[in-house]
């Protein structure tokens, strides 16, 4: 699997226009046998499965800078970054719980992914889509990843 | 026997009312005649004692007046005497006093004194008034000056005197071995000449191994080649003076290095001295990375301060998510390697690592997280296993974010340094958003704090790798960014973690006038200091309260004839540079958001006024003596109009008034003391960024420099400006007025 998720990351960019969140390449379910509480949004919902997503993005909106930067959601919640290659305009993150086989994923407001309740999450996916965001489609995949815990799933991810 | 070469010379004071001629008790003293002697406080035995004889006989009476005393050789408290007699004066505190010393049937002689709190003795010839800056701390190889004011000692005016550069001694030491080692081509003979203080080049020193030399300075007056009574010592009790070395430099030790991990987000790096075993026990010093940066990237500290004697650490920090993850991966990180010493360089750090001594660095969202990481330790969030809040010695943040509300990024009491750069392209410092403004964290800490705001240093200097996004012009690179970073990092952990307070004198001087050794000549760092909030200032105006710009923090008045005075916020209202009058705290940083707590004052002055800024001294204040220094901040308001015309750094004069009227004046004339703010362009019309605070601190005892000023009444502190200060047109923010130690 770290073979794989490799490979994905290992892909080509698309041209370099908006939307910055460009495709969804690879969707890969998971369990963990030790779940693990998020960091990546302000209620730190707890994770026992969900899905891995490698997304297809602008590379200039991976560059990661310090001061206020705008949120990664994946519906109404901040992703949780696992693993980025900003010159492949690659990113994997963690989507927790079930995914529908489609969702929107944008770039919200300029925020700390901890600071985000789920109210304020919602109201990010309202304005995005009222925006024109455009939920993209999930790649289905029938396998899913047993995985230890938290880490584990950072090493599936090709870390 | 003490004496012997110096008797001779009879006290030249007319005789009290009461006395009756020849008959007045003789009193013999090494005093130039007529002049009252001066006493330095703080006597220690018969350390700045002052020897007088008494070579008549019988038993004569002592009457004393004011802040002195006689004792004997055995420093017993007199007050009769049976002559012929050696006895010692002691001031006991400051102020004018006297003795008189009867024979009975009205015989007396009369003996004035002033008590004085000791002063340096050595310091700097300068080019503006009063020419002289008294100095204790120098650069090595820099010419350390003795400067005698003849005005302070008019009794040992036409004595010849050695004057010694000795090792320093504790003051045990002294009172047990008095024999003067001169160094550096010491003793050198002088002879203090009425008229103005004329500095005389004493020594060059240099700073030792490890940086720091530690000496003290005496007037062997009698020339015996003895500590003893009648001499002047700088350096009873602390050193005299301290020699700093070249900061950037690596240390005597070599330095080893390991990388480990305890798994997730518990990656780290570890340096340590080689010879660590032999040293004992060494603080730890950890460096929390900034966001998108990497622990591998610090080598240039890790490295740096391992061969100073640091066991140091960086490691993986959780950023992304935001403040409080990165504060969990400096506590963990901490904790971990405490827990693990058996870990790096197989078992090489095992009982030699102190955990009650811990300095934690961090960069940008790190450099934030490390303050969160202190006030969860201290709220008691976050409990670790192997050390406490307690052994956090002092954090330092490069160029922190600040995106919590102050009360959760907390420095609290701990010593903290803030080092950022004026072209920083990520954590700007500018004014579009609070979240940048590092200033905030600065103002909300109460320990003992500096900073030091370097022109033209960019946010990625500070690290190996980072992708370079300075912006502005001049731009100093990475190298010499870090050159910068090596010295001040190197201070504060020296200080704060081992107590040599000296070297915090690259914030608390002048940057001007005290450059670092190895720093660029074009550097330009904009240096603050402030004392801990429990350090017993006297605040004249902090402006913290009594917000009427009329009125000071102390209550007492305020009287301006600059233009546009205004007390405010320390807050740009409208987030945009380019200046507006109804913006009066344009590009202020120090407070962003409602609840933050900066106060100041500006206030500006046009070609052809000579315009000052005074604050009458509270009653409760007008004794100054209890401290060493009058201190305040001054920044150059950035693209205000009165700042452009004047186009380049500016200085002013600083006047001290006594209750009687008389003033003494240090005019920094055209010493480089406030940078003209650096020129970056953008968010608006104009060039300039953040307003650049420095912290300006003059030696009290500089001002009694060929002056009568009576530092123990004082009535007025004013800030004089104009062309005659130099700087013809101008405008200024001000904070913080006060006397300090």
């Amino acid at each position: 699997m770290i073979v794989f998720v490799l490979g994905l990351l290992a892909g080509v960019a698309g041209a370099a226009e908006p939307p910055p969140v460009r495709g969804i390449v690879s969707a890969v379910p998971f369990t963990l046998s030790v779940p693990y509480r998020s960091d990546w949004s302000a209620e730190h919902p707890e994770v026992r499965s969900g899905t891995l997503l490698v997304l297809d993005v602008e590379s200039s909106w991976l560059v990661l800078r310090n001061g206020p930067q705008p949120v990664l959601y994946v519906g109404a919640a901040p992703a949780e970054v696992l693993r980025r290659d900003v010159e492949a305009g690659r990113v994997v993150v963690v989507v927790p719980g079930a995914i529908g086989p489609e969702v929107a994923v944008f770039f919200g407001g300029e925020a700390l992914p901890e600071t985000v309740t789920v109210e304020a999450g919602k109201l990010e996916l309202a304005g995005a889509l009222a925006g024109g965001a455009v939920p993209l489609r999930v790649p289905q995949s029938a396998t899913v990843e047993r995985v230890l815990d938290h880490a584990g799933l950072w090493r599936l991810a090709g870390g | 026997m003490l004496l012997a070469p110096l008797l001779g010379s009879f006290l030249g004071c007319p005789p009290p009312e009461d006395s009756a001629g020849a008959c007045a008790p003789e009193i013999e003293t090494f005093a130039a005649e007529g002049a009252p002697i001066t006493l330095e406080t703080g006597a220690v035995g018969l350390i700045r004692a002052y020897p007088i004889s008494l070579p008549g006989s019988g038993t004569l009476k002592l009457r004393i007046t004011g802040p002195v005393e006689v004792v004997d050789a055995a420093g017993s408290v007199l007050t009769e005497v049976d002559a012929p007699a050696e006895v010692y004066l002691r001031a006991t505190g400051s102020g004018v006093g006297q003795i008189i010393v009867s024979a009975g049937r009205g015989c007396a002689t009369k003996i004035e004194v002033r008590g004085v709190t000791p002063a340096p003795l050595v310091g700097r010839p300068r080019w503006y008034s009063p020419f002289w800056q008294s100095a204790t701390s120098f650069w090595a190889g820099e010419s350390v000056d003795l400067g005698l004011d003849p005005a302070r000692f008019p009794d040992r005016v036409g004595i010849p005197f050695d004057a010694y550069v000795v090792a320093h001694r504790s003051t045990e030491t002294w009172a047990s071995d008095a024999a003067l080692v001169g160094l550096a081509g010491t003793p050198v003979e002088g002879t203090l000449e009425a008229g103005i203080l004329a500095p005389m080049e004493l020594a060059v020193l240099d700073a030792g191994d490890d940086a720091l030399g530690e000496y003290d300075i005496v007037i062997d007056q009698d020339r015996d080649g003895l500590l003893g009574p009648g001499d002047l010592i700088q350096g009873l009790g602390s050193a005299g003076i301290t020699v700093l070395g070249d900061l950037t430099q690596p240390g005597p030790h070599a330095v080893e290095t390991d990388d480990v991990s305890g798994g997730w987000f518990l990656g780290e790096r570890v340096w340590w001295p080689a010879d660590l075993a032999a040293l004992g026990p060494r603080p730890l010093v950890v460096i929390s990375h900034g966001n998108g940066h990497e622990y591998i990237w610090y080598d240039y500290l890790g490295e740096h301060l391992a061969s100073w004697g640091y066991v140091v650490m960086a490691h993986q920090n959780n950023t992304e998510p935001g403040i409080e993850t990165a504060s969990t991966t400096t506590l963990t990180n901490t904790d971990w390697l405490l827990g693990h010493l058996e870990e790096p360089g197989g078992g090489a750090l095992v009982g030699l690592v102190d955990s009650t001594r811990i300095g934690w660095i961090g960069h940008s969202r790190g450099g934030e997280g490390i303050v969160r990481a202190l006030d969860r330790l201290v709220d008691g969030d976050f409990v670790p296993d192997n050390f406490g809040a307690d052994n956090i010695r002092y954090l330092a943040s490069i160029a922190p974010t600040v995106f919590n509300p102050l009360d959760d990024s907390d420095p609290h009491d701990r010593p903290y340094l803030l080092l950022a750069g004026t072209a920083d392209g990520d954590v700007t410092g500018g004014v579009e958003s609070p979240i940048v403004q590092f200033f905030r964290i600065w103002e909300k800490g109460t320990g003992p704090k500096a900073a030091a705001y370097v022109h033209g240093a960019s946010h990625n200097d500070f690290n190996c790798c980072a992708a370079q996004e300075g912006q502005g012009p001049s731009l100093i690179g990475r190298d010499e960014a870090q050159v910068v970073a090596r010295a001040y990092m190197l201070a504060v952990a020296r200080a704060w973690l081992d107590g040599d307070d000296a070297l915090l004198d690259v914030f608390r001087n002048e940057y001007a006038g005290f450059v670092p050794l190895s720093f660029a000549s074009a550097d330009i760092v904009a240096t603050s200091w402030r004392n801990a909030a429990t350090a017993g200032d006297g605040v004249l105006d902090d402006f913290q309260t009594e917000h009427d710009a009329d009125v000071s923090s102390s209550g007492t008045v305020v009287t301006c004839t600059a233009d546009m005075l205004l007390e405010d916020q320390l807050r740009d209202r409208d987030k945009v540079l380019a200046w507006s009058e109804d913006d009066p705290m344009n590009a202020m940083t120090h407070n962003g958001l409602p609840g933050d707590e900066a106060w100041g004052a500006v206030f500006s002055w046009s070609e052809s006024s000579a315009p000052f800024w005074a604050v009458e001294v509270p009653e409760s204040l007008s004794d100054s003596t209890p401290w060493t220094t009058i201190s305040f901040s001054v920044a150059q308001r950035s693209r205000h109009p009165e700042t452009d015309n004047w186009g380049g750094a500016m200085a002013f004069g600083v006047t001290l008034v006594d209750q009687d009227g008389v003033e003494s004046t240090v005019d920094f004339a055209d010493q480089a003391l406030v940078p003209f703010p650096y020129a970056r362009l953008g968010n608006g019309t104009g060039r300039g960024w953040a307003n650049e605070f420095v912290t300006v601190r003059i030696n009290l005892a500089d001002f009694t420099v060929g002056s009568e000023i009576d530092l123990a009444q004082l009535a007025e502190v004013r800030l004089d400006f104009g062309e005659a200060h130099g700087a013809p047109s101008g405008a200024v923010g001000l904070d913080s007025v006060e006397f300090a130690r």
